[in-house]
């Protein structure tokens, strides 16, 4: 798997966070924490030396990233089983697991409720990147 | 919370000039077939163009246009994949002939994954084939990208006339553009959709017959350059992109 998604979801981030910050009238960001469900396969090291090179130069050069990591959970709407998935590679193949990394909703496609067999379940945690939090200094 | 991906979308279309929309509230209406031939047409006139297909339960553009299986080219995100010179982008690659049993809410955060990942280049025109309905990939794309100009597609049949009007009277109340209305597969005289058309202000672009060869075509470009309904879009070209 090529890491260069991991630099548009970086790029979405840092876009993120200093939108926030000019909304905030912020002089700098110190602290961006983000959460990476496992769901999406993201290689952290790329990714977050994509997210130390994008700040530099910005106003969010100096914040501190924090990577959380989520396991994937997901319960069925049909039976109301609850489950997580600790190794993908034992539910899904390779080219699976790659089109879950672009889009992880097509988990729907590729998964089954383990209980009833039945495909429509939500994804409760640990679906992909988001930002759950940033701390600006303000001016 | 905040969903960085609202943010990389707009960076991924900045480089699009126009974005055109095939929409319709009916299904079975030729949407997809529009989309397809249209984008032939656009790019046979010289312009640059890339071509969307957002209809995840039964993607139809890879198979009108002869584009076998592929995967991604990634740089920075995806890059859709160049066939006759379009720049397409489907979820066909990822699901291939699987079925996709995905809820509203799943389709809506499918479609901003989607959309915050295709790299499109610079482009003249992007023509997005929309599903049929006004759920979450057509609202979407009005969140997403509220200069889209709308093509709306129906056939005279009375069964999709009342869907399409409700489709027109939301876009013309809202506000969003409408370039105006395609007729097709029409096999008799009617002037049904065009007194729809008045109604609603807007203009009647083309009316296209049913092609009853049409489907000896599916897959093949140089078999579609061929059709009535090419040559109509390209006849009628300069209408459907309001250069008339």
């Amino acid at each position: 798997m090529s890491s260069l998604h991991e630099w548009a979801l970086a790029e979405a981030v840092i876009s993120a966070a200093l939108d926030v910050a000019r909304r905030e009238n912020a002089e700098g960001v110190l602290e961006i924490n983000i959460v990476v469900g496992e769901l999406q396969t993201i290689d952290l090291e790329i990714f977050r030396s994509a997210l130390e090179s994008l700040k530099e130069g910005t106003i969010a050069e100096a914040a501190k990233i924090n990577l959380i990591h989520e396991e994937p959970c997901f319960r069925c709407n049909v039976c109301g089983y609850e489950w997580c998935i600790r190794d993908l590679e034992e539910e899904m193949s390779e080219h699976e697991i790659e089109s879950v990394h672009f889009i992880p909703e097509l988990v729907h496609v590729f998964v089954s409720c383990p209980k009833c067999g039945r495909h429509d379940f939500e994804i409760t945690r640990g679906r992909g990147v988001y930002v759950a939090s940033i701390r600006v200094k303000k001016k | 919370m905040i969903d960085a991906r609202i943010y990389g979308i707009a960076k991924r279309i900045q480089n699009v000039r126009r974005v055109l929309s095939m929409v319709s509230g009916k299904g079975g209406v030729g949407k997809s077939t529009i989309a397809s031939i249209l984008s032939l047409v656009l790019k046979d006139a010289g312009y640059r163009v890339g071509l969307l297909d957002l209809d995840f339960h039964g993607p139809a553009c890879h198979i009108i246009l002869g584009i076998g299986k592929f995967q991604y080219h990634e740089e920075h995100g995806i890059r859709p994949h160049i066939h006759e010179g379009i720049e397409f982008a489907s979820i066909y690659p990822f699901v291939q002939d699987n079925y996709v049993p995905l809820r509203g809410r799943d389709i809506s955060n499918a479609i901003t994954e989607f959309l915050s990942i295709i790299n499109w280049g610079d482009l003249d025109f992007l023509v997005i084939d929309m599903p049929p309905g006004m759920s979450d990939p057509f609202l979407d794309i009005l969140r997403y990208i509220p200069n889209t100009e709308h093509i709306v597609i129906t056939t005279p049949s009375k069964l999709a006339l009342q869907t399409v009007a409700r489709l027109l009277l939301f876009l013309r109340e809202q506000k969003y553009r409408i370039m105006g209305i395609i007729e097709n597969m029409k096999t008799y005289e009617s002037n049904i959709v065009r007194k729809l058309a008045e109604k609603v202000d807007t203009k009647l672009i083309c009316e296209i017959p049913y092609d009853g060869n049409l489907e000896e075509s599916i897959g093949n470009p140089a078999s579609l350059r061929k059709t009535d309904i090419y040559k109509e879009l390209k006849e009628k070209l300069p209408r459907i992109i309001g250069e008339e």
